[in-house]
């Protein structure tokens, strides 16, 4: 135990390749490995655009395209708010649930632009976050219990605390307020007495009445 | 009252049933909620607790597409103002210029700066879904009499029967109280970019009040729950409004086009938060000022003024490491060293992530601003 902080972690890959620069440790992980590579780095293909159509149109259908089938499922999956089973069985816990779009509720009066804008924007940044990220060797970060939680270190602190809080999935666990009722009829005070009545239930002591009232 | 064609129509008329009543009721509340795109996500911090909250950035859109004909997009006629004593609006600060400045540099299209301020006062609760108890002062006598006139059954509903059974009780001094399911307190954002002549504050959060415990060491363990949960609301409900931060979004007012980019210039808060949002050590500790790193033994002197000013990268660099090991629990020496360093807390703040905040012009714990009125207001009631 000693009170000076970590050293910085060589630019190693896996297969003993040494590189100065983070840069062209990416550049030979990607050429070589066919990715980042390393304990909970391996982050989900992103859809060709065809199946990711396909995908959509369809509902489910992962398309015609045998070989974007896992992708296609996990895609659909995290799109129906499912990304937390998507996130564990691939062991990527942090930058899966960054993948968020799919899995945040939006809220109904978004349009379908500005979502498919958003989604792009916070894929962007996960891959920001993914290529900017060096993992800290066991041997260097602690001992013991610490390592069941791997360690990394960012470009800047801002995207570290954006890590941080991303690995807690707080938005992408989130839900609607309510769910609507089947057959609901809103609208129904439609009138300037029936709306000074609802206006007065809803507002009386700050708060309103409450259902047993 | 104006009338119209069903004014004199009875109730009954409209609503057939009680339950019928009811379910109007509720599916007006449900619309209004889902249209407000009002999300909740459930939070585990020592203890399992509710947070309401929408998006920030959804929010924005929607003030965008209201009051774009309000809006004006830079603190100039054509770019940032030059710097001068001028305050009539908050885009006359020092904060909105020096955004300003930083987002419209070297930039080929034209730029924006969005200003948010941020409101959250604890003292201002909101509750729902509670119950009406009412107590008497003749409780105790009037109890003891029903007991001996057998009024009184065994059950939830004695306290019903005892109101309704001896209605002189109703008159000695009855004292009502509302009984809460929940305890929350909002957070509010303003669009300093708004020049109508109505500040409109919209509620975008709601920070659940996370009591103490019995447990030992519960004041020290309930402050850092409250801490954690008021770190993951903020981060759920700014998460894609941090992401636009860095990289834009594009509006459209009065026939421009921009590229915004939010900023939070101001967050308006009592005491507890000034400390809690920044994710500093309250109470007693060497550094009590929360904008710069004067040390308490020269606090309300004159060498106070020469204090330095907290440095954003390094105070949350040793944050960001104080947390890490608080999360492998390691490090014990370190991790108190790190926290006497720069009197701060084990969290991280959510904030931070944000442009403007945790990059130039490093404005983090710059941007708190203690609520001055509503302390006077306090200590004067």
């Amino acid at each position: 135990m000693s009170d000076v902080p970590p050293a910085r972690p060589l630019r190693v890959c896996d297969c003993e390749f040494e590189e100065e620069f983070l840069a062209g440790l990416r550049r030979h992980q990607y050429g070589v490995h066919d990715g980042v590579v390393g304990h909970h780095t391996q982050l989900p293909r992103r859809q060709p655009r065809e199946a990711a159509t396909n995908d959509h149109n369809s509902d489910g259908d992962d398309g015609p395209g045998g070989g974007h089938r896992g992708a296609g499922t996990a895609a659909s999956a995290r799109r129906r708010g499912g990304s937390r089973g998507g996130a564990a069985a691939d062991g990527y816990v942090a930058d899966s649930e960054s993948d968020s779009p799919s899995g945040r509720a939006t809220p109904p009066c978004t349009s379908h632009s500005e979502t498919t804008s958003d989604s792009a924007v916070q894929s962007q940044l996960r891959t920001l976050l993914e290529l900017t990220r060096i993992l800290v060797p066991e041997s260097d970060g602690g001992s013991g219990a610490a390592n069941a939680v791997p360690e990394y270190l960012y470009s800047s602190v801002g995207l570290h605390v954006r890590a941080l809080y991303e690995a807690l999935g707080d938005a992408q666990r989130a839900e609607h307020l309510v769910h609507r009722r089947k057959r609901a009829k809103p609208g129904q005070f439609n009138t300037v007495r029936l709306r000074a009545l609802q206006r007065v239930v809803l507002q009386v002591g700050g708060a309103g009445l409450s259902e047993r009232d | 009252m104006a009338e119209d064609a069903c004014h004199h129509k009875t109730l009954r008329y409209h609503f057939p049933s009680v339950k019928g009543f009811r379910n109007a009721l509720r599916e007006d509340l449900d619309d209004a909620a889902l249209n407000a795109g009002w999300n909740k996500v459930q939070l585990v911090e020592g203890g399992v607790a509710y947070e309401a909250f929408r998006d920030v950035l959804q929010v924005i859109r929607g003030l965008l597409k209201r009051k774009g004909d309000n809006m004006q997009l830079s603190s100039g006629v054509s770019g940032p103002a030059p710097p001068r004593d001028k305050r009539e609006t908050p885009m006359d600060g020092d904060a909105f210029k020096l955004c300003d400045v930083l987002v419209m540099k070297n930039r080929e299209e034209l730029a924006c700066v969005l200003g948010l301020h941020v409101f959250s006062d604890s003292s201002q609760l909101s509750w729902s879904g509670g119950t009406l108890w009412l107590f008497s002062l003749q409780f105790p006598f009037v109890l003891l009499s029903s007991m001996l006139r057998g009024h009184l059954h065994p059950g939830h509903t004695f306290l019903t029967r005892l109101l309704f059974r001896v209605p002189g009780t109703l008159l000695s001094g009855v004292i009502g109280c509302l009984y809460s399911a929940h305890k929350l307190y909002p957070v509010r954002v303003r669009l300093v970019n708004d020049f109508s002549r109505t500040v409109e504050w919209v509620t975008v959060a709601y920070i659940p009040v996370v009591q103490k415990l019995p447990e030992p060491a519960a004041d020290e363990r309930a402050r850092i729950r409250r801490c954690g949960i008021l770190q993951r609301v903020l981060y759920t409900a700014f998460t894609n409004v941090i992401g636009r931060s860095h990289i834009g979004f594009h509006v459209r007012v009065k026939d421009h086009k921009a590229l915004a980019f939010p900023r939070i210039l101001l967050y308006i808060c009592d005491q507890p938060d000034e400390r809690a949002v920044p994710n500093l050590r309250g109470g007693q500790c060497a550094h009590p000022c929360t904008s710069c790193m004067a040390k308490i033994d020269v606090i309300g002197a004159p060498q106070a003024l020469n204090g330095a000013d907290r440095s954003v990268i390094n105070t949350l660099t040793n944050q960001v490491e104080l947390y890490e090991h608080t999360r492998r629990q390691g490090q014990r020496r370190r991790r108190l060293a790190l926290g006497a360093l720069d009197s701060t807390s084990g969290g991280v703040p959510g904030l931070a992530a944000m442009a403007g905040l945790g990059t130039a012009p490093h404005m983090l714990y710059n941007m708190i601003g203690f609520d001055a009125l509503h302390v006077c207001s306090t200590s004067a009631s």
